[in-house]
């Protein structure tokens, strides 16, 4: 009798445990999609998509109101992407900066991308050209010799980033995107520009 | 009152015998079994502590990808950790004033988290990953930077707490004590600063810099040679010749051991009528003791070595800054201690108190939690590459072949074990 009642209270407990073990696992928050193009969800002190967007469009309107990309012939430019260096405390990938820029640069006419050369190439454009030792692909559609164009303009940049401690504890974070388009024939920076980002939060915790 | 003695208990045994789990990993790590030690700290709980250990076993078995997955968990712990300060966490407070610090997780010290960065800054070399070594030197330079601010903060917090609790507790009063006068004032490098990352920064940016690090190059070299005065540093490292910076990895940091104080019960300001009948309290804190090295000086291919960072220093001055912290919350939790322990003795009668005694001092044991894969100090060479050979006191304590400008890592356990990595800079 007694051995039934202690059996009726372990699983009892263990009920309860099970319970309470699905209420808690239930509590967890629920995943939301979210509209890109109109996220209102609170800042972060690290870089997020919202930040990326709003640089490349900021980048992207001035180097399209400048000069720089109107050619004297009336032809478009070649421009290739060189390196966009990470000097911040964020794992960044700056492709995600970069492949909009590509993209509207692309879009507005004004000028055309090569995936040849620079950081972000297509491997098939050399690949391609190793056919030329296979007997099995008929030679005339392979790429002929010579026909890769060269760019005219480079496009590269730098993210950096600077934290400044304030006087009440909480600390600032500065982002400096900058990007510069260079004249490969001679040199000469024709373009450039910087897009500053400022975030203020809590100073107890690290920014990534 | 049942509940608190179950929770007194339960938390006293969570506790577990801290000490000699170190000693086996320390064993395992002196001896070069590096591979065994990190088994050994992946087998303890998936906590802070543990995973770094875990994370420098295996970066000095040489296996860097696994290190840094290592180093990402215990730097997310740490963040966490550290994102929410002691004193305005209840639980952790309930828990520390109720047991030890040992009933609470590991929060890591502050020259952990330069450390987790720095290591992971090495680890992205050795694995060519130069875009995010780079990002974790970043984050190595931007954590000296917030280190300074830290125990000012910290200390006020837990003061503040302790007058919450109705305790003034004249911190400065009990620092005066001869034996902990010499434990105080105690500074390494100014503003917290570890010159390993200064170095490994030098390193990285002479190599893998652009021209648009050419200033902060020259800066970080300046501030590096300032702190060290490094021969090896002002050599004039000729662009013709190749050149092998040698970075050597000595010994093990010092331990943290249970040290129990007496003190009149005049140190409490407030009026505590509940040990009026006391004379003298006591409390355990941890205190360093240092772990002799197999070697202390190192010869690189004929030439002495420079003493770049000296581990031992740094982390006796951080203690040092903590120390009226650790004070704080060792007298606060003594104080309730004693007064629970009285009030249970007034109303459940002597023999209740007498056991609620008992897990007093047994509770009353000092933090004694430490990552110690960390070493005693780091050397530097920069000799010409090609043969580079490590001697000490006349003995080869290893060699290696190096190939244009390289990097070349040795690291020396506190019981003699030698091993090297070779990293091509070009």
């Amino acid at each position: 009798m007694e051995k039934c009642k202690i059996k009726k209270d372990r699983k009892m407990k263990f009920s309860v445990l099970v319970l309470v073990g699905l209420m808690l696992a239930s509590c967890g928050p629920d995943t939301k999609n979210i509209d890109m193009n109109d996220d209102r969800a609170d800042a972060v002190m690290a870089l997020d998509h919202r930040d990326f967007t709003k640089a490349a469009d900021t980048m992207i309107k001035s180097m399209l109101n400048s000069n720089a990309l109107n050619k004297a012939d009336g032809s478009r430019f070649v421009v290739a992407l060189s390196t966009i260096k990470n000097d911040t405390m964020q794992r960044i990938d700056t492709s995600q900066l970069t492949a909009k820029i590509r993209r509207d640069l692309l879009n507005s006419g004004r000028c055309i991308m090569t995936t040849a050369v620079g950081t972000q190439q297509d491997a098939l454009n050399i690949e391609a050209r190793k056919l030329r030792e296979s007997a099995e692909f008929n030679q005339e559609t392979v790429q002929e010799q010579g026909q890769l164009v060269a760019p005219d303009l480079s496009l590269a940049g730098k993210i950096f980033q600077r934290n400044i401690r304030l006087d009440n504890g909480d600390q600032q974070v500065e982002y400096y995107f900058t990007l510069m388009m260079t004249d490969l024939k001679t040199g000469l920076a024709i373009w450039e520009d910087e897009v500053t980002m400022g975030k203020r939060g809590s100073g107890k915790s690290a920014t990534w | 009152m049942k509940t608190l003695l179950y929770f007194i208990s339960a938390l006293f045994v969570l506790t577990g015998c801290m000490s000699s789990k170190l000693d086996k990993f320390d064993d395992k790590m002196s001896s070069g079994e590096y591979l065994d030690a990190k088994d050994y700290a992946l087998k303890e709980k998936k906590d802070l502590l543990w995973t770094l250990q875990a994370a420098a076993a295996t970066n000095a078995a040489g296996e860097y990808k696994e290190s840094n997955e290592l180093f990402d968990k215990a730097e997310d712990m740490y963040i966490a950790a550290r994102s929410k300060s002691n004193a305005s966490d209840k639980m952790s407070t309930l828990a520390t004033v109720l047991v030890n610090d040992n009933a609470v997780a590991y929060k890591g010290e502050v020259y952990d988290g330069i450390l987790i960065n720095t290591y992971k800054a090495l680890n992205f070399m050795f694995l060519q990953n130069w875009d995010l070594a780079r990002v974790e030197l970043n984050r190595a330079y931007d954590r000296q930077r917030r280190a300074a601010d830290f125990y000012a903060k910290e200390i006020q917090e837990q003061e503040e707490e302790a007058r919450k609790k109705g305790f003034g507790i004249d911190v400065s009063k009990v620092m005066k004590r001869p034996e902990l006068q010499r434990m105080s004032g105690i500074e390494a490098y100014a503003d917290y600063v570890n010159p390993l990352v200064n170095l490994i920064e030098v390193i990285y940016l002479k190599h893998k810099g652009d021209i648009g690090d050419s200033e902060r190059l020259r800066q970080t070299q300046n501030r590096l040679l300032a702190m060290t005065h490094s021969k090896h540093l002002q050599k004039d490292l000729s662009t013709q010749d190749a050149w092998t910076w040698v970075l050597i990895e000595n010994g093990q940091m010092p331990r943290r051991v249970e040290w129990r104080l007496d003190f009149p019960v005049g140190i409490f300001s407030g009026l505590i009528r509940e040990m009026d009948n006391l004379s003298i309290v006591s409390i355990a804190i941890p205190k360093l003791q240092d772990i002799p090295a197999a070697y202390n000086q190192f010869v690189v291919n004929g030439e002495n070595v420079d003493l770049v960072s000296d581990m031992d220093k740094i982390i006796h001055a951080e203690y040092s800054r903590s120390l009226p912290g650790i004070l704080t919350k060792a007298l606060v939790s003594m104080a309730i201690k004693t007064i629970v322990q009285y009030q249970i003795g007034r109303a459940k009668g002597h023999t209740t108190a007498f056991f609620v005694g008992l897990l007093q001092a047994a509770s009353t044991q000092a933090d004694v939690r430490t990552w110690s894969a960390i070493p005693k100090n780091y050397h530097l060479a920069i000799v010409p590459s090609g043969t580079v050979k490590l001697t000490s006191r006349g003995s080869l304590l290893g060699s290696a072949e190096t190939k244009g400008n390289s990097f070349l890592f040795f690291k020396v356990s506190r019981g003699g074990h030698v091993s090297s990595h070779a990293l091509v800079l070009d």
